[in-house]
């Protein structure tokens, strides 16, 4: 016997806000939460932006104190339980008290990471350096695992069910929810809290800035005008994250976290939850670095994973009324990507459905990119609107002629009558996720 | 959803600190043999626990590797023996030599890790410090990355099914066996490269030699530190290593015409939610013993026909617990009480390798026809012998034909799995 799956709860700690209320205020907006990070000078970063939550010391106080959250160093995990509990308490479920006798069985959690607990790993490394093995501390452990999202959220709520963590680089966040959907679906569990989470740490960065981010110098393309040097987008960051567009030449680096509540429509229907959106298909699979290479991303591996996607939901893929791509700010992974899409879905040009990026916002939060995307896909589906894509008015010369002008919007779209939103995500080692979201009406 | 395909282990492969490759470890376990030794790095650097588990690959050996597989710039340990192990499971399940431009879209992996790329990340933090983000190599961030590992694997071996890394601590390997189980039976996949690695490193050590989760007084008798359900215990001895699997639906290995060692008859992942008795480091009674009834319920297993046990047995307090949840889930009258060993008696405690590891094992034990000792478990705790009779606890191999054995892994956050595995061909 399969359960439908449906989405009932949903918390994020974002670039562009730290509440589902403040995310959901700045896609409508076309908020850009990128900005200069001047520290990052100091290592020889190239680039020079990035995409951090705002979250002062008195809000990461008041939580930790709440959850007696003692001597937690890494960001990755903070952000991840900020986001958990937003999404818990979301969905109407309850935080079991911690004399409870027995955890919720029927829940359980499938948080993702690519490097939560960096902080706490760099402490134990200069400490047992110094031979001060005995000053790390009891609780450096449980942080440095790469499971200590999935350990600290499965603690706090009392969760019962499976508990764990996956990996898969910028696959991680979608591929939680892939894993979540089939633990629901085959009756394994009624509620997973899925999600992922990346800290702002400058050693997650650096790896990235070694090979791919936003590096204004390459990018110059003579008789231009609207290119902008380096300096300028250090006075206006908001203008740097431009996927699908002419002048784009690699990412910028975010961090955060999404968490989403999946549930059995009979669970959600019994305690007549809020229901968002449902998920009818989901796929995930590899390329396999085909061409060579663990960084290549693959248009055959990313194509198949869309087919079965779609081949899942059981629906037409003119049914799509959105795209919300992966899309980077990687010139040529963003056409790789845009060619997937137009050749699977076989449309093309007029035809081709709309399509936005999130990361034009939020930046790549990496491992938390595909929950915090998939969370406004979620929103955008139920509050009727489509978040428009920055800086992309000046489609990339090779992308224009694939799928038309109109398609990637540059301001909000109001009242859009959305049934259908496709969200991809993909990864280093040549991975791919793709999921198939339908508006829930009552039926 | 769930097709009910039987599942199948056709391929083995193992890194282990007392033997490398699947032949040198089925003599080693049978024969009792430590992998456990000082490491006079780990006395410079001031740990508590000075003796560790290291896999004794040669310096050939590693060299020849690398170059085999272009690996040479390769930092992580955990990531290098992942490899190692699947290549060899690769081979032992009699697969084809791998197509990367053809990537196989029905073989997927799950390969998990606890902290593998922490060598990658020290050095990055080096070059951070030192000549900054440009100054080293650029492909060391695929190896700070915890799904590092699974992505070597699948580009090396030319996956296209899903090709991901899982972690729930020292719960990671038997987790991975039973997710990919599940891949498979839903008709996802047709077979899956599973199993776990942890790097030797004393980063990857220290936080719990610091929490006094290792084995204490033991420095200058090391082949004796690690000693489950034994009252001596006073830690675990940590170590380091990986185990792999081909894990496949038994129609795809019919049709190859492939070996089977075992037959995957259900398993179970939960936790205990850090409630009742459980917290972060300590498992809830109840969570475990839901783990081993719900794994018997699904297989249909009753308790009497369980040969055998392997425990998770790590050294620790935690050992009591487990005998006390495998004695009340079971429920058997004591002399019924099956034989039940601790595979980190000899080769210490492999973090997140630990599960493929000692997997591997009982797999073998299960193929071969034997039981392998528990070693340093004469003198039995106290509260151990209240539970079982001691001579559930193997001494020395015991060589007889079996058929159910269960295996169980546990994990910090309170994480539990278990798994039933029946010989091929009873």
């Amino acid at each position: 016997m399969e359960s439908r799956v449906v989405i009932t709860g949903l918390g994020a700690i974002a670039p562009t806000g730290n509440s589902i209320g403040e995310f959901t205020e700045g896609l409508r907006k076309g908020k850009s939460g990128i900005r200069y990070c001047p520290d990052l000078i100091k290592h020889e970063f190239l680039c020079l932006l990035g995409g951090q939550p705002q979250l002062d010391e008195t809000e990461i106080e008041s939580f930790t104190n709440r959850f007696s959250l003692v001597k937690l160093r890494s960001m990755g995990i903070l952000y991840g339980c900020m986001a958990g509990v937003e999404a818990w308490g979301d969905s109407g479920l309850p935080i079991l008290p911690h004399d409870a006798d027995e955890p919720d069985w029927q829940s359980g959690c499938f948080f993702g990471s690519n490097s939560n607990g960096l902080e706490a790993i760099e402490q134990a490394i200069r400490l047992t350096k110094k031979g001060e093995v005995k000053r790390i501390g009891g609780r450096a452990a449980q942080q440095a695992m790469n499971s200590g999202i999935s350990a600290y959220l499965g603690g706090i709520i009392g969760l019962g069910n499976q508990v764990t963590t996956n990996s898969s680089s910028g696959n991680t966040g979608l591929e939680s929810i892939i894993e979540s959907y089939y633990r629901i679906k085959c009756g394994l569990a009624e509620r997973m809290l899925a999600g992922s989470s990346e800290g702002s740490n400058y050693h997650i960065w650096a790896g990235e800035d070694a090979m791919t981010t936003v590096d204004s110098i390459h990018s110059v393309i003579k008789g231009k005008e609207s290119i902008l040097q380096r300096e300028d987008f250090y006075q206006n960051p908001d203008k740097a994250c431009q996927p699908l567009s002419q002048y784009a030449n690699g990412f910028v680096p975010g961090a955060g976290a999404g968490a989403v509540v999946l549930e059995s429509l009979s669970s959600a229907l019994a305690r007549n939850a809020t229901i968002y959106a449902e998920i009818v298909g989901v796929s995930v699979s590899s390329g396999a670095g085909t061409e060579g290479l663990l960084f290549d991303m693959n248009e055959r591996g990313m194509r198949n994973c869309i087919g079965q996607a779609i081949a899942a939901a059981g629906i037409d893929a003119s049914e799509i009324d959105l795209i919300s791509g992966h899309l980077t700010g990687l010139p040529d992974h963003d056409l790789a990507e845009v060619k997937a899409w137009v050749k699977e879905l076989g449309r093309q040009g007029e035809d081709f459905p709309l399509i936005n990026a999130p990361k034009s916002m939020l930046g790549n939060c990496f491992a938390a990119a595909g929950s915090l995307e998939v969370i406004a896909s979620i929103l955008q589906l139920h509050h009727k609107f489509v978040h428009p894509s920055l800086n992309a008015v000046d489609l990339h010369s090779a992308i224009k002629p694939l799928i038309g002008s109109g398609k990637v919007p540059s301001n909000t779209i109001d009242e859009a009558n959305l049934k259908y939103i496709a969200k991809g995500s993909f990864g280093f080692g040549g991975v791919h996720s793709c999921i198939i979201l339908k508006k829930w009406q009552n039926s | 959803m769930l097709l009910n395909d039987r599942i199948v282990i056709t391929g083995m492969g193992v890194v282990a600190p007392n033997a490398i490759g699947l032949h040198d470890f089925h003599i080693a376990i049978k024969t009792g043999k430590s992998g456990i030794s000082f490491i006079s790095e780990l006395e410079k650097l001031k740990f508590r626990c000075q003796v560790a588990g290291v896999p004794p690959i040669s310096e050939t050996d590693n060299t020849e590797f690398r170059e085999k597989y272009r690996l040479a710039n390769l930092k992580s340990t955990g990531i290098l023996y992942g490899i190692m192990a699947s290549v060899e499971a690769w081979r032992d399940a009699g697969l084809p030599e791998p197509d990367r431009c053809n990537p196989d879209d029905h073989t997927g992996c799950i390969f998990g890790t606890g902290s593998n790329g922490v060598e990658a990340t020290s050095y990055g933090i080096e070059i951070l410090e030192s000549v900054g983000v440009h100054g080293g190599d650029g492909c060391n961030f695929l190896q700070v990355l915890n799904s590092g590992v699974s992505a070597y694997i699948g580009y090396l071996l030319g996956l296209g099914n899903q090709t991901t890394s899982n972690a729930s601590a020292c719960n990671t390997g038997t987790e991975a066996l039973i997710m990919a189980a599940n891949r498979i039976k839903m008709g996802l996949a047709e077979r899956m490269i599973v199993g776990s690695s942890e790097s030797d490193s004393p980063y990857v050590w220290a936080p719990f030699d610091s929490m006094f989760a290792t084995a204490q007084g033991f420095n200058a008798t090391p082949e004796k530190a690690s000693c489950p359900m034994s009252k001596n215990a006073t830690g675990f001895v940590p170590s380091s290593g990986a185990g792999a699997f081909i894990v496949e639906s038994l129609s795809s290995a019919k049709e190859r015409g492939a070996r089977i060692y075992a037959e995957v008859l259900g398993g179970q992942i939960n936790s205990g939610g850090q409630r009742g008795d459980g917290s972060m480091t300590l498992g809830n009674q109840k969570g475990i013993v839901k783990c081993i009834q719900d794994t018997l319920r699904v297989t249909n297993v009753r308790p009497e026909e369980i040969d055998f046990i392997s425990g998770h047995l790590s050294s620790t307090i935690g050992d009591i617990r487990e005998i006390q949840g495998w004695s009340t889930a079971l429920n058997l009258p004591e002399k019924s009480f099956p034989y039940i060993n601790a595979t980190k008696s000899m080769i210490g405690h492999c973090l997140s390798a630990s599960g493929a590891i000692e997997t591997v094992g009982t797999i073998l034990q299960l193929y071969h026809g034997f039981i392998h000792p528990s070693i340093n478990s004469e003198d039995v705790h106290p509260d151990v012998e209240k539970l079982i009779s001691p001579d559930s606890i193997p001494q020395t191999a015991i060589e007889r034909t079996l058929r159910i054995a269960a295996k169980i892994s546990l994990g910090f956050g309170d994480v539990n799995s278990c798994v039933i595995l029946e010989r091929w061909g009873n």
